[in-house]
């Protein structure tokens, strides 16, 4: 057992779990929803890009970027069907967030069964030839081609994201609405349109984490959709709502710790590592390590 | 009438055991607090009993052990959290539960590891579980009805004029997350001498989505919500398959995420508070008949 | 109708004597970095109705926040009937017999206007732990009855009685807020507080807020009032404090207040007062 070995591994599981988790926390910080759907979302678009890619014939990137955009799609239909109306509908902001959650929990039954249906309740993937896989070697590690395209692109959309939420218009709108929900339409801001905007950028993450997971891994299941989202909040909840450094810091503390427990003997206990972190930090720091939403009452 | 119950009698029993459990999330619920962790007493109660039936003490013993545990467990639970607001609050308490089924895994002997403990002898009749669910019914009743009521309603709905009148919000939540544990392992309990089994995923993700949905559907405001809620929820696959429809079997997950969705959407206050809507309407019309 | 209190001098004396039913000590409240409220101390004796002024941002708000102790205190003392609660929650102190409205009206909506002045009515028995209120259905109805009547008598005072099986939607802005002073009677308070309470009003249902919270002066409740409009402090009120920027700069009665020039200057732009 190497261990520069497990730090890729680590480092790659990192990277996936950071887009999937920016996606979360992106909603869950601008428009105060536990997207319960964001996993299905995440195993939908993977599934989406590989049926479109066998079906079709495209080339791989193509059927990955279709995979994304269906991940954006999901979103912003989750947006209009649900979210929107209950922001007319319910003034009340706790009833409000019950049933945005009790939404996304229906549209994620409503997905999981459709994929199910699909799939069979089977691992699906990418063909086996579909991606042409390189290894190369650092320091005395094995690193494939696809491993680097993840921690890029990880990288790349971290930096944008960030660069977009705190430097543009729409960045800027976003954080409005994520502090308070009667300023933004005084200032112009179209809460409608930030929030399917949101929506769709939280729904492309879990597309490009879920079709990057299913070509690195070369299997991908319902279930696995049950355990990011459980990861997920663990990783939102440690880096703190709304943080973006939080979260790409939280994503790889987890992936690491899932990676030691697993490599050090103790498999059946990495679920605990999750979980135990969620609830440390709830007590401790219920705002996480970067967070700046109150998580407390008054 | 009598063959209506022997033949549906498994669906009774279940809808009686589910609902108490849903009353356990909708005692929470109702007290502003977004507590899930009903479900993970659910399994403590369940496994209190299991445990309790191996040592060969009366299935009364056993349930009331799990109450106990559940109520004493809750408790600490509520001194950590109950200050967590909203939506950090539920995320506690489900990783509480996810931490409850792995501490279950590891329980060695105990606990029966992976598989749970099966060949419980405890039984329970049909007629004793609805007597159960009637006592606890009328137990949230009584919560629901006057002073409390009233004062419950307001440390939900705003809490500053609950403190401006006087109302200890932080206590009455604390004492509505020890009585949704106590309710949660009593259901549990009640649940493992139904079945015969309990396993470690009795707290994990389907258990509190389930629980979780039968209380909005039914309406989370009420105790009764709750209940039409557990009925519905659980009726619901079997009664899509006896109208027939093709492959309804298959499909019965989508109904319920779709109808989830609606309520959610449509029907904040769940099937009880649409049909509360639909009664006030229909009294109005006929007040207005009677003045006209 | 607006009446000028004449300062009775008898009155005068008697309010000397009585004991402070609020004593603020050097109460300042800071929120990380912005004094909202510095070193403000005044003692209020009991059976007076109080005005507080001051400029939008001078801390009226944050002053009737920090005695309900809905809002936090920095530093200073605040003592009620003799007793310190500067640390106390928010619950204790309205148990302790400070009441307060807010600057919106807040009553529950899905309850009638009976039902929302019995919320106040529990006042007394919510002192018990939850336990010991649950399962006495005996007693707890015949409390319940006492309750409806203290509501009523209540609701009576306000002049809303007729209007007890409504439902707040069907009340108008200045009947809302009678019902929420109503249900702040029913809890029998020592000291209430009212932030506003004639805020969007018509002038005819501000004079009758006006005439009720003077009628419950005369029987001997004391009340702080923060408003804005100062024909309404002139008429209503015994004595004023002023604040600007979180301090106290004048307090007298009205007339002496709204002539004092540290006032005036606060109020740069504000027409001369009636």
């Amino acid at each position: 057992m190497l261990y520069e070995q497990l730090i890729i591994n680590a480092a790659v599981l990192g990277a996936v779990f950071t887009l999937f988790a920016l996606g979360l926390s992106l909603t869950w910080g601008a428009l105060d929803v536990l997207n319960l759907a964001h996993g299905a979302t995440f195993v939908t678009s993977a599934w989406v890009a590989t049926s479109v890619y066998s079906a079709y014939e495209l080339p791989l990137a193509s059927a990955m970027l279709v995979g994304i955009l269906t991940g954006g799609m999901i979103g912003v239909v989750a947006d209009l069907v649900a979210f929107k109306p209950i922001r007319l509908l319910i003034t009340n902001k706790r009833q409000a967030e019950l049933s945005m959650v009790a939404a996304t929990i229906g549209m994620g039954f409503v997905l999981d069964r459709i994929i199910g249906r699909a799939t069979l309740d089977q691992v699906f993937s990418f063909p086996a030839r579909a991606f042409p896989y390189k290894d190369f070697h650092i320091f005395g590690a094995r690193i494939s081609n696809i491993e680097i395209i993840i921690l890029v692109l990880t990288f790349l959309c971290a930096v944008l994201l960030n660069l977009w939420i705190s430097r543009s218009r729409q960045g800027m709108a976003i954080r409005a609405i994520a502090y308070s929900a009667k300023i933004p339409p005084l200032l112009g801001i179209h809460v409608d349109r930030m929030s399917a905007a949101t929506m769709a950028i939280g729904g492309m993450l879990a597309g490009l984490s879920g079709t990057l997971m299913t070509v690195w891994v070369s299997g991908m299941a319902v279930s696995t959709g049950h355990s990011f989202l459980l990861k997920g909040f663990a990783i939102v909840v440690l880096g703190g709502v709304g943080s973006i450094r939080g979260c790409v810091l939280a994503a790889f503390i987890l992936a690491f710790a899932e990676t030691g427990i697993v490599a050090f003997g103790a498999g059946n206990l990495r679920d605990l590592a999750a979980f135990s972190l969620i609830v440390l930090i709830l007590l401790f720091r219920p705002q996480g390590l970067f967070g700046t939403r109150s998580a407390m009452r008054a | 009438m009598l063959n209506f119950f022997s033949s549906n009698e498994i669906l009774l029993q279940t809808i009686a055991v589910f609902s108490l459990l849903a009353f356990s999330v909708q005692i929470s619920l109702r007290a502003g607090a977004f507590s899930l962790a009903g479900v993970g007493c659910w399994a403590i109660g369940g496994y209190s009993l299991a445990i309790s039936d191996r040592h060969d003490m009366h299935p009364v013993i056993g349930v009331l052990i799990g109450i106990v545990v559940s109520a004493i467990i809750s408790y600490l639970l509520a001194l950590l959290l109950v200050r967590l607001r909203g939506l950090y609050l539920g995320m506690a308490t489900i990783a509480f539960n996810q931490m409850v089924g792995i501490a279950l895994i590891h329980g060695g002997d105990f606990t029966g590891g992976e598989l749970g403990i099966y060949g419980i002898g405890a039984r329970i009749s049909t007629f004793q579980l609805f007597a159960v669910l009637a006592l606890v019914s009328f137990l949230l009743w009584a919560l629901e009805r006057g002073m409390l009521g009233r004062a419950y309603n307001i440390v939900r709905d705003d809490e500053p004029l609950a403190a401006s009148l006087g109302i200890d919000s932080e206590s009455m939540r604390r004492f509505a997350f020890v009585l949704s544990g106590a309710v949660g392992g009593l259901a549990g309990a009640l649940n493992a001498m139904m079945l015969g089994i309990v396993s470690p995923t009795d707290a994990d993700f389907p258990v509190i989505v389930i629980a979780l949905t039968m209380v909005i559907v039914g309406g989370y405001h009420s105790w009764l919500g709750a209940l039409i809620g557990a009925a519905l929820i659980q009726w619901l696959p079997i009664g899509l398959q006896s109208f027939g429809i093709e492959g309804m079997s298959e499909w019965w997950s989508v109904v319920y995420g779709l109808l989830i969705l609606f309520i959610a959407v449509y029907m904040p206050r769940g099937l009880l508070g649409g049909l509360q809507r639909l009664g006030s309407l229909m009294a109005r019309r006929h007040q207005d008949f009677r003045e006209a | 109708m607006h009446q000028v209190i004449e300062r009775d001098a008898n009155r005068e004396m008697i309010d000397m004597q009585s004991e402070p039913l609020l004593n603020v000590t050097d109460l300042t409240v800071n929120y990380d970095g912005v004094v909202a409220l510095d070193h403000v101390s005044l003692t209020a004796p009991a059976g007076q109705l109080y005005g507080l002024i001051g400029p939008n941002g001078s801390g009226k708000s944050t002053f009737l926040a920090a005695i309900s102790r809905h809002g936090k205190v920095t530093e200073g003392r605040l003592e009620f009937a003799g007793r310190d609660y500067t640390g106390e929650p928010a619950f204790v102190a309205a148990r302790l017999g400070i009441s307060r409205s807010f600057q919106t009206v807040r009553l529950q909506e899905d309850l009638s206007v009976l039902e929302n002045a019995m919320v106040g009515a529990d006042h007394h028995r919510i002192t018990r732990p939850v336990i010991f209120n649950w399962l006495r259905l005996v007693r707890n109805r015949r409390e319940e009855a006492e309750c409806r009547e203290t509501a009523l008598s209540a609701l009576e005072r306000v002049g809303l009685v007729d209007y007890k099986d409504q439902f707040p939607s069907s009340l108008s802005y200045g009947m809302q807020r009678r019902v929420e002073i109503a249900r702040c009677l029913a809890s029998d308070p020592k000291l209430l507080l009212l932030d506003e309470p004639t805020a969007g009003m018509s002038p005819a249902e501000t004079d009758d807020i006006s005439e009720l919270l003077m009628g419950l002066r005369d029987s001997g409740l004391t009340q702080i009032l923060v408003a804005h409009d100062l024909s309404m402090i002139h008429a209503v009120t015994d004595h004023v404090f002023a604040l600007n920027f979180g301090k106290l700069i004048a307090e007298g009665n009205s007339v002496d207040v709204a002539n004092d020039p540290d006032v005036r200057k606060a109020y740069i732009g504000v027409a001369d007062e009636e």
